[in-house]
């Protein structure tokens, strides 16, 4: 019998000790500083039996235009970290926040828990943000913004936006994961509000490319 | 002597605003009564106050009938109007007025009037208790006592009483109810008042929720990013800001508050359509 992970909801804004922060005390001392200036939360624990991994459509490269995709992060057993990431490489963007929509195949895995990147501290986050959750089956919606007028560019080509969860049900899967309703505010796109007019309607800067995924397991 | 008499102009009123202690004591009610003040004497003293549960009492004059009145009471020049407390609330009572001199004389009657102290109805329940913005037509049983077919039912503002039904009375009246689609999501008390202005009230009696379908600001049949971004414009805010808007303020309480976007994201994801 497979042990499922522990399940902490679709929103998840607490998370389990990072097990990469474990790990980098425990074993990897250079990597440590690395993981502990990540926001970015990974949730539950993978299930035995199940290797899964996540293989992106398209890298976060400056060869490529500016891009909002998903990359992956970490895997853990049947638990997959993915990354939503901006690449800006000549920091043209000036950002408030993002939304997102992502269409998964809801039979071959669970969606577990959200967190925000580095990028949107704290102290300057939309209350309420980050948010996830799946509207419908396999549908995820989810936002993370600054409090207006906090904005922010994309420094050293690339962000992590948010960190996204999902727990693979069963071997020999290869399920693609894609954001759906582009360049749109109430689908998927980076936005911002101009803080000279400060309270007018945020606008979706969208991206040229958009580029999802595959997962897999084995 | 021929002194002018004062007219008792307000009839009688019973006192609002009982407290509980009267609650308490429901064989008892209060009474007021109120006069034109006499402006014609220039020697005036004050003035007299008959009460008596006979009307014959009235009939006999001023002094006499201080002998057989149930209670007199005399004020000043100042005072115009009186309450009268513990008033056996079985039976009806008749008031008149008179107007002293410095003098020691006394008018006659004015006009007398008479009244019976409502019972103060209590409420104890309220069911169901609670509601969505927006809810019409929704029947709310109120329970209690000492209701009367003239009772009059409110819950405050935002909440409209368009029907009662008295059939049960003494102990039950069912109010029918429309919520304004922005009233404030709070609790609210339920208010019983009788003829002659006693009332019971229950606080908290009945609650008021944010309906889900407010989130759904851009009315796209998802509460989701654009939605929210909507509400972000104006957080925070209040009543008055230029960047307040009714349409996020979810609780409507005058504030786009932390509470506004913990309400929202309660919702977030709810798929349509929101009624």
């Amino acid at each position: 019998m497979i042990a499922g992970p522990r399940i902490r909801g679709n929103r998840g804004r607490s998370a389990p000790v990072s097990r990469c922060l474990l790990l980098a005390l425990a074993l990897l001392l250079p990597l440590a500083e690395r993981c502990a200036k990540k926001q970015e939360e990974d949730f539950g624990g993978g299930s035995g039996g199940i290797n899964a991994s996540f293989q992106p459509a398209a890298p976060a490269s400056c060869a490529r235009p500016d891009q909002l995709s998903l990359q992956p992060a970490s895997t853990n057993g049947s638990v997959v970290n993915l990354n939503i990431t901006a690449t800006d490489c000549d920091a043209s963007l000036l950002l408030n926040g993002v939304n997102f929509e992502i269409a998964f195949d809801d039979t071959a895995m669970d969606f577990l828990g959200c967190s925000a990147g580095g990028v949107f501290p704290s102290n300057r986050l939309a209350p309420g943000t980050p948010a996830c959750i799946v509207a419908s089956a396999g549908d995820l919606i989810g936002t993370v913004a600054l409090q207006l007028p906090n904005s922010f560019r994309i420094s050293g080509g690339q962000a992590i936006l948010m960190r996204l969860t999902f727990n693979v049900r069963q071997k020999g899967i290869s399920s693609p994961i894609s954001f759906s309703a582009t360049d749109s505010l109430a689908g998927t796109a980076l936005f911002f509000a101009d803080p000279v007019t400060q309270f007018a309607t945020p606008y979706p800067l969208g991206a040229p490319m958009y580029a999802g995924g595959t997962l897999i397991s084995n | 002597m021929n002194r002018w008499a004062p007219t008792l102009v307000l009839a009688l009123c019973a006192l609002a605003g009982a407290t509980a202690t009267v609650r308490a004591q429901p064989a008892v009610g209060s009474l007021e009564v109120a006069w034109d003040a006499n402006l014609t004497d220039a020697d005036l003293a004050g003035y007299r106050i008959y009460v008596d549960d006979d009307p014959n009492t009235f009939g006999l004059a001023p002094p006499a009938a201080k002998l057989q009145a149930f209670k007199t009471m005399d004020v000043g020049t100042s005072v115009t109007d009186q309450v009268f407390t513990n008033l056996d609330a079985s039976k009806v009572w008749f008031f008149a007025v008179t107007s002293l001199d410095v003098s020691g004389n006394e008018s006659a009657f004015s006009n007398v009037v008479n009244a019976q102290p409502g019972l103060t109805p209590t409420v104890r329940s309220v069911v169901p208790n609670t509601a969505v913005q927006g809810t019409a037509g929704l029947s709310v049983t109120i329970t209690g006592t000492n209701f009367v077919s003239t009772s009059v039912v409110s819950f405050g503002a935002g909440i409209t009483v368009v029907g009662l039904n008295t059939a049960g009375v003494p102990t039950s009246l069912i109010a029918t109810i429309n919520v304004d689609p922005v009233a404030q999501a709070k609790a609210y008390s339920v208010t019983v008042t009788n003829p002659g202005g006693s009332f019971g009230t229950k606080s908290g009696a009945f609650t008021v929720t944010v309906r889900a379908g407010r989130a759904d600001i851009d009315a796209s049949d998802r509460i989701d990013g654009a939605d929210f971004l909507s509400i972000l414009l104006g957080f925070p805010s209040v009543n008055g800001d230029a960047h307040y808007n009714i349409n996020i303020d979810m609780d409507a309480d005058g504030k786009v508050d932390g509470a506004d976007l913990a309400i929202f994201f309660s919702f977030f994801g709810l798929i349509g359509p929101f009624p």
